[in-house]
């Protein structure tokens, strides 16, 4: 698990705690079933207040991220539950958004959108 | 006895000054020794000096009183019972010493000169007792302007002992030759009575020394720091 | 459940009042209580150790009042000046000697070991100590002991960056069972500000701002932009509007943000620039 607080940043604190803890439980870094730090833990080792890391852990638990139990603490979700499916979803289309948006900003035509999707999925499954 | 402790703080906070005094003491000693052996003098006045030395120590810790330390000795978990009830604790234990440095001295002197000293006793307790109501009036002066006032004024109430001395004795002295007779009746009375005199000065003295503390924990309890 | 309950406490002098200041600070949280020279902060944290009496309101610690109980009172509290208290000829074992007989929780080895961690010398005379050192020594006979408030009076003025890093670290351990809060009064935020998880702003012996660090950030944006661009009806939401020769700053509620057209640029602001608009909106 690794958290870095950055002043510079646009977002508030307890979003870049949150952001940061999504995208390594998302790319598998945090493994499901696993237990994150409890909020005080975490609160004295990044040096930031209680209640932020407390709404940054209440955002994941609302997100369907993770599970607090009463003196267990918090449990990363497992990836098959459709809360998590629907924030998959949604971060694809996010980016796949961004995508869309900046080709039309630079008028490019939709072929050759799509052609440059088919071929980054190329060259990933050749890395692969 | 949480009173002891803010004693042993006031101990603490004046050793220093305290030790430069007690150096000049054996200096005093010797000049008075010398003293006595060409005329005898009295050993009560001995015995008042050790006790004006402690009247002087008792009031050091009103000097060294700093704004600063309040933020310790105010918020230690005690009430102001405690803390004044160390003061005067403080005071007393000077006097204390002062009057047992005096008994040997009076011991060491009749061992070696032989000179009779149960008459001059119940002086010792008047002067004893005189001494104490001095300090209870100090201290009630002292906290009667406040802790925080105190370093600026002790200077002056330190002069209150002699100023006293000085004006009460003239007094006394110009009230004696106006009345005779009754002066006369006076002095033999006390002269029967000596013994009496002394025990019932100390009583008062104490009686006296304690309504003081009592009456200045009063008045530090109304008043607010910072 | 609250650790610290300041209820409408007044406080009367000649040409200062503290007037009307009502918070609660609940167990395991720190907040800071901010305000510029005079404001009135030492005031409110002399009243809460009670070092001055109230002249309305209560004040409760872990649920009594220094009327209730004032010995358990000034037990659980744990006071760290700007100034350094001890008197200048002690030794760290003369206060040592008076903490362990007169605090009944006062542990002697916990304070050896902070003693021995922080490396100060038992025979040293406090007065020699570096300011540091002072701050360092007053951390370990308030943590040697069982308290339930920490007290911090401008505590870390003076400080270098190395020991208030240390401090932060310090206050943190502190809470970090749930059982027991700070609250620090300071006229800088900056490094204190990451840790706070409530802000008290006082002005002139008035609240001005109270809420949790996270809603204050996220209430307001830090807009900067030309003047002439600000529409009439913005400038009825900006608060505090600094101008230099070239443009302007100012703070705005975050729900008008409506109003900002893309000649304004923004961004969020720290702490220190929400009350330093306020300061200067009240002028």
């Amino acid at each position: 698990m690794r958290i870095i607080i950055s002043n510079q940043s646009e977002l508030p604190i307890y979003a870049q705690i949150r952001e940061q803890l999504k995208e390594q439980i998302l790319n598998g870094q945090i493994p499901e079933g696993s237990t994150l730090p409890s909020i005080r833990q975490l609160a004295k080792e990044i040096g930031v207040s209680v209640i932020t890391t407390t709404r940054a852990y209440s955002d994941l638990e609302a997100e369907g991220f993770i599970a607090t139990m009463q003196g267990k603490g918090s449990v990363v979700l497992s990836k098959d539950n459709s809360m998590l499916q629907e924030q998959y979803l949604l971060r694809i289309e996010d980016g796949l958004t961004t995508a869309i948006e900046t080709a039309r900003v630079m008028g490019m035509p939709e072929e050759e959108l799509e052609k440059i999707f088919q071929n980054l999925l190329h060259e990933m499954q050749d890395k692969r | 006895m949480r009173a002891i402790q803010f004693a042993k703080i006031d101990f603490i906070k004046t050793k220093q000054q305290i030790l430069w005094i007690l150096l000049v003491i054996p200096v005093v000693l010797l000049f008075m020794l010398r003293q006595s052996s060409d005329s005898p003098m009295p050993l009560v006045i001995f015995f008042c000096y050790a006790l004006f030395m402690a009247l002087i120590f008792s009031t050091i810790p009103f000097g060294s009183c700093q704004r600063q330390e309040t933020g310790f000795l105010l918020l230690l978990p005690a009430t102001t019972r405690d803390r004044i009830s160390g003061r005067f604790l403080y005071g007393l234990s000077y006097m204390m010493v002062a009057a047992l440095v005096g008994c040997v001295g009076m011991y060491f002197d009749k061992m070696i000169s032989g000179a009779v000293i149960e008459a001059e006793i119940p002086f010792c307790m008047i002067a004893f007792a005189v001494s104490m109501v001095f300090m209870a009036l100090e201290y009630v002066i002292l906290y009667l302007f406040g802790e925080q006032q105190s370093p600026n004024i002790l200077s002056l109430i330190r002069m209150i002992p002699g100023f006293v001395f000085f004006f009460g004795s003239i007094g006394l002295i110009e009230g004696a030759q106006d009345d005779p007779e009754v002066t006369a009746a006076l002095m033999e009375y006390i002269g029967g009575h000596l013994m009496l005199i002394g025990w019932c000065s100390l009583a008062a003295a104490f009686v006296l020394f304690v309504a003081a503390a009592m009456l200045c924990t009063a008045v530090t309890k109304k008043r607010d720091f910072g | 459940m609250e650790l610290l309950e300041v209820r409408n406490v007044s406080k009367h002098y000649k040409n200062f009042s503290l007037e009307n200041i009502d918070f609660v600070l609940p167990k395991g949280y720190i907040m800071g209580y901010v305000g510029q020279n005079g404001a009135g902060k030492s005031t409110t944290l002399n009243l809460i150790t009670n070092l001055c009496k109230c002249s309305e309101g209560e004040i409760y610690v872990d649920g009594i009042t220094c009327i209730s109980d004032a010995i358990r009172y000034k037990e659980s509290i744990g006071y760290i000046g700007d100034e350094f208290y001890y008197p200048a000829n002690f030794t760290v074992r003369n206060i040592r000697g008076i903490l362990k007989n007169l605090y009944p929780t006062f542990s002697v080895s916990k304070f050896d070991e902070l003693l021995r961690v922080w490396k100060l010398s038992e025979k040293m005379k406090v007065k020699d100590f570096s300011r540091g050192m002072k701050v360092k020594l007053m951390f370990a006979s308030v943590l040697a002991r069982d308290t339930k408030l920490l007290v911090l009076d401008e505590a870390t003025n003076g400080l270098d960056p190395v020991v208030r890093v240390d401090v932060l670290k310090l206050l943190q351990e502190y809470i970090a069972d749930g059982e027991r809060s700070v609250i620090f009064s300071t006229h800088i935020l900056s490094d204190l500000e990451q840790i706070a998880d409530y802000i008290f702003f006082i002005h002139d012996g008035k609240k001005v701002l109270y809420d949790a660090k996270d809603e204050l950030l996220e209430n307001y944006l830090l807009v900067k932009g030309e003047r002439r661009a600000i529409s009439t009806q913005l400038q009825k939401e900006l608060i505090g509007i600094i101008d230099n020769a070239y443009g302007f700053e100012a703070i705005l509620p975050s729900e008008r943000a409506d109003l900002l057209t893309s000649e304004f640029h923004f961004e969020k602001p720290t702490i220190d620039e929400i009350v330093v608009h306020y300061i200067k909106n009240m002028e």
